[in-house]
């Protein structure tokens, strides 16, 4: 391209010009002397001649300029100069893009992970899991039943690759040889081979794998990278190493990808095991499913052929799903939800994710919120700018008047608000990196030890700079429009300001930052309120100093009687523990959402009420921590069900204004997979009411059942119970726990140890993500909003001294200068306050969804917020207010 | 590209004149001022330094190349010759100007009835 060669031989073609017009002047010179010309005469002749030489060069020159780019780069060299000549500025408005920019990025970048990025895995968009839909509610059931798989296989068309998931329950052994329960996924061979992803270590597993009894030399897993890492330290040279994983010899064959952690997206399954290993967990052939394939559910994930549509494949599945209602199990058949079901596919390229479902919303109002930080962050560089730009309007009229146009003065300002929006956009990312995975850690169940791993990826990146760009034209294209319109004689003539411009940072910037940061204050302190509400709402229980530890007796093969002696062996041994306190069991653990129902009715209100009702060990109240109002508490001798506790809600709902105390009530339990029963049982006691379900919920009518055999083992499938230990040290319930499974059921293991109070944090996960995320969000937005007013304050001082020293000079008191200051700065807190409240009240219907007890106007709450913002506003305006009432008129107007 | 507001030529006429001119023969700077002079037989006022963008125009469009080479009065001097693009250009320009001069010729023409 010669254009572009023009460019950079800009000198060589400027010397080869002026040769060539040097020598045809000298040329017509000789021609003249030859006509007998004085040489000196000649040479003017010529010179007149050819006009102006100079000229014509530039002119030649300019023919290859790419005009623009050449400009633009004197732009940014310029800008660069501007912005080393200030570094107070450039530092301010490079960290305050820094944090708007930041936030925003962190957040998306979780909300993206969470919610808009496809698996890792070769055409995601092929992959769909086939489920059922109800009709009636349009909801899809993401389970598929074995037998239908198999059915599947044959006659389905349009998909390349049918695979089943399922999961379980493993043991491995720990650090300490104690066996650890860790969730596994159980999968057909097919299942990591058709995702198209590249074991990192080793092999994925085959269909050769998934054989009855397992290939010879034991059952080959597959690791997570993550499990991978802190388990084996990271060693390559695992493959093939053997391992014991609930009782059965295993080899590890592979670990997978480091950015693939299963179907299952922010709760990663360490284990990897074909989907026959299911047989090998079964205590009895009843528990078999490959014996007794009816009614076994797994999640069945296809790959759609290219050119398979979803809506052609949901076609086909909805003509088969007549054929294939023979399969589902008959108990589901007869629920009159799944009637009407007809088999149906939905895409799975995002895979399966719990945060997306919990968080989704609580996300995206910390977007909104962040969104706000950022404008507010926009509008304080907007008034830091125009400043700026009006200290530079001298340099600007001159540019002006020597010919520069408006296009010219703006685009040199939008270049210089772009290299800082560029700059601030590089820390920006920075600080999102290191924040992510605070954030992230509001998703990560308690004790799980590893939390979600957030990945860069192209599309974050992508979006940084878009909002860098957005940045850049919110801040900067009104002062650099402003710039542009200097009026050049005007300027040059007076050192006056511009009014227009100061009453723009006065009357907009200023109180629009207030507005925001009013309205953010406000919903931080609802989000906060909301919280506390939450956390010392009455529960009923003190979950302080309690550990949480699901025992893991399910694979022992022992009779129900056996391992509920079990369970009270263990017990008694934590109780006698050094540091143990107290130690009970129960079947329900509190606030996981788990909260089984029986219909119940005494002599006194025959109705039939649905109550929740849990079954407990002995002295399990004693231990969690809530009150025996009258009667008592289970004792080692209560066996069945024909005593029973209840809460005080359901003493009021069954027994109206009687005594229940020895009154019998009758439960009924319609079945499910733990069996049904008819309790006809005495009330032995009763006790405070306790949120055990959940903190945002009254606490519902409950009753209370001793726990023992049918409660470890119903319908034929083993329940396992949870340990509550209490002491002061968390470590002694730890080791004690140890201790009793080493003692009692050394093939056992532990899952996790969770204290009660992170189960109580964990159930108020968006809350406390709300509540502290704009909490924080709120207190940038304070700061930001203090430190515009104060630059707005401290320039307004400088340019009204004269007029001070002149009021001063004159008689007025220093107080009165002082409330001068001070009312500029309130006036434009009111301006803002207003703004703000009209915020709030647009907002209201839709903050009022994440309130718990708490007025979307709660006044309190409101006061508060005004209070904090006029607090920071005369902090923010007392220094320049009094360095104008200090001012020295003498000196002052001697300066004039 | 940016016209010449100080040509007292109409834009372009300075470059067909010298695709024209170099036709015959290629031309160093020099030669072609002092040609299209007496072609045009001092009619015309062409300013000499104006022929220099007008060359490097005529470069950027590829209608001309240029070499340098030493000359009959032994210095370096740039020559420039028609490319073929430069050829097609001239042929159509010229055809386009003929036109125009005719129509302008017409309209300029004494009218009907005025004459006397």
């Amino acid at each position: 391209m010669s254009w572009l060669q023009g460019i950079f031989s800009r000198r060589s073609l400027h010397s080869e010009l002026h040769e060539e017009i040097e020598s045809h002047i000298s040329e017509r010179a000789s021609f003249l002397i030859s006509q007998g010309m004085e040489p000196q005469e000649a040479e003017r002749q010529a010179r007149r001649t050819f006009g102006n030489a100079d000229l014509a060069t530039e002119r030649s020159v300019e023919i290859w300029q790419f005009h623009w780019l050449e400009s633009f780069w004197a732009d940014v060299r310029f800008a660069f100069h501007q912005l080393r000549k200030s570094p107070g500025y450039t530092l301010t408005a490079v960290l305050t893009l820094a944090i708007g920019i930041g936030a925003n990025v962190a957040i998306f970048t979780v909300i993206y992970d969470a919610m808009l990025r496809s698996l890792p895995i070769q055409k995601p968009a092929e992959l769909v899991s086939i489920g059922y839909r109800s009709p009636e509610t349009g909801h899809f059931a993401a389970v598929q039943f074995w037998p239908v798989m198999t059915e599947l296989h044959g006659h389905l068309h349009g998909v390349t690759d049918l695979a089943g998931w399922s999961g379980s329950m493993l043991t491995v052994p720990d650090e300490q040889n104690t066996l650890r329960s860790i969730g596994g996924n159980l999968v057909t061979g097919n299942a990591l081979t058709m995702l198209g992803i590249r074991p990192y270590l080793g092999r994925l597993l085959t269909p050769s794998d998934d054989v009855r009894g397992g290939p010879e030399g034991g059952w080959p897993v597959v690791l997570d990278y993550g499990f991978w890492l802190s388990n084996f330290h990271g060693d390559p040279a695992v493959i093939g190493k053997h391992l014991r994983i609930s009782g059965q010899p295993a080899v590890i064959v592979g670990v997978l990808p480091q950015n693939f952690h299963g179907m299952f997206v922010g709760e990663p399954q360490k284990l990897f095991l074909p989907i026959h290993f299911l047989s090998a967990l079964a205590t009895t052939p009843q528990q078999d499913p490959f014996l007794h394939p009816e009614g076994f559910g797994v999640l069945a994930i296809a790959r759609m052929a290219p050119g398979t549509t979803l809506a052609s494949l949901n076609a086909q599945l909805k003509t088969m799903s007549p054929a294939m209602q023979t399969f589902v199990p008959a108990r589901l058949r007869n629920i009159p939800a799944w009637r009407n079901s007809y088999m149906s596919a939905q895409s799975a390229s995002r895979g399966f994710s719990e945060i997306a479902v919990q968080y989704s919303k609580p996300l995206l109002l910390i977007q909104g919120i962040v969104l706000a930080v950022l404008l507010l962050c926009c509008m304080n560089l907007a008034g830091l700018q125009t400043a700026k730009l009006q200290s530079r309007q001298h340099e600007f009229a001159i540019r002006s008047a020597l010919g520069a146009g408006r296009w010219r003065i703006l685009q040199q300002c939008l270049v210089e608000a772009l290299m800082l929006a560029f700059l601030g956009s590089i820390v920006a990312a920075g600080l999102a990196w290191s924040s992510v995975r605070a954030i992230s850690s509001f998703f990560t169940p308690g004790g799980s030890g590893e939390s979600t791993q957030l990945q860069p990826d192209a599309h974050i990146l992508v979006v940084t700079a878009a909002l860098a760009l957005l940045t850049t034209l919110l801040f900067g294209l009104v002062p650099a429009w402003l710039a542009g319109r200097v009026a050049p004689n005007s300027v040059l003539k007076s050192k006056g300001t511009n009014a227009r411009r100061d009453l723009l940072r006065r009357r907009l910037f200023i109180p629009a930052q207030f507005s925001l940061a009013l309205a953010l204050v406000f919903a931080a302190g609802l989000f906060t309120h909301t919280l506390v509400r939450l956390r010392n709402n009455h529960a009923g229980f003190n979950p302080a100093h309690v550990m949480e530890v699901c025992a893991q007796f399910q694979a022992l093969k022992k009779s129900p009687a056996q391992i509920m002696e079990l369970y009270r062996s263990v017990t008694d041994f934590l109780r006698a523990s050094p540091g143990v306190q107290s130690a009970a069991y129960t079947w329900v653990t509190p606030l996981t959402g788990f909260a089984p129902k029986v219909e119940a009715h005494s002599v006194a209100n025959p109705q039939d009420r649905s109550i929740a009702f849990n079954e407990v060990g002995d002295g399990y109240f004693a231990t969690i921590g809530t009150r025996v109002l009258a009667g008592r508490e289970f004792t080692q001798q209560d066996r069945d069900r024909s005593i029973c506790i209840v809460n005080q809600a359901a003493a009021q709902l069954l027994f109206p204004g009687g005594q229940p105390l020895d009154n019998s009530l009758i439960a009924n339990y319609p079945g499910g997979r733990e069996g049904k029963f008819t309790a006809d049982c005495r009330v032995v006691g009763i006790v405070e009411n306790a949120r055990y379900s959940s903190l945002r919920d009254p606490a519902p009518p409950t009753v209370y059942f001793p726990a023992y055999q049918s409660t470890v083992l119903a319908d034929g499938s083993p329940n396992n119970l949870v340990f509550f230990i209490r002491s002061q040290n968390a470590g002694d319930a730890i080791s004690a726990y140890r201790g009793a499974l080493a003692r009692f059921a050394p093939t056992t293991g532990y899952m996790v140890f969770l204290p009660l109070s992170d189960q109580v944090n964990q159930s108020l996960g968006s809350e406390r993500l709300i509540a502290q995320l704009s909490s924080a969000f709120a207190a940038i937005a304070l700061l930001l909003s203090g430190v515009g007013l104060f630059g707005v304050l401290a320039l307004r001082v400088q340019e009204r001294r004269s007029e001070m020293g002149v009021r001063l000079a004159i008689g007025a008191s220093r107080a009165h200068i002082l409330g001068l200051v001070l009312r500029d700065a309130l006036s434009m807190l009111a301006i803002g306050s207003l703004a703000g409240i009209v915020l709030i009240a647009a907002t209201t219907a839709f903050t009022r969804r994440f309130l718990y007890d708490t007025s979307p106007i709660q006044m309190s709450v409101a006061l508060g917020a005004l209070l904090t913002l006029i607090s920071v506003a005369l902090l923010a305006s007392l220094l320049p207010a009094f360095r104008a009432a200090r001012l020295n008129p003498i000196q002052v107007l001697r300066e004039e | 590209m940016k016209q010449d507001s100080r040509r007292d030529l109409f834009p372009g006429a300075l470059e067909l004149m010298v695709l024209h001119t170099l036709v015959l023969e290629p031309l160093h700077g020099y030669a072609l001022a002092t040609r299209i002079q007496q072609r045009s037989q001092n009619l015309l006022r062409v300013e000499e330094g104006s022929l220099y963008p007008a060359l490097q125009r005529l470069l950027k469009a590829g209608f001309v190349q240029a070499r340098w080479e030493m000359s009959t009065t032994n210095r370096r001097v740039r020559t420039y010759s028609l490319t073929r693009k430069g050829s097609r250009h001239l042929a159509k320009e010229s055809a386009r100007l003929d036109s125009m001069m005719l129509g302008i010729q017409l309209v300029l023409s004494p009218l009907p009835g005025r004459q006397s």
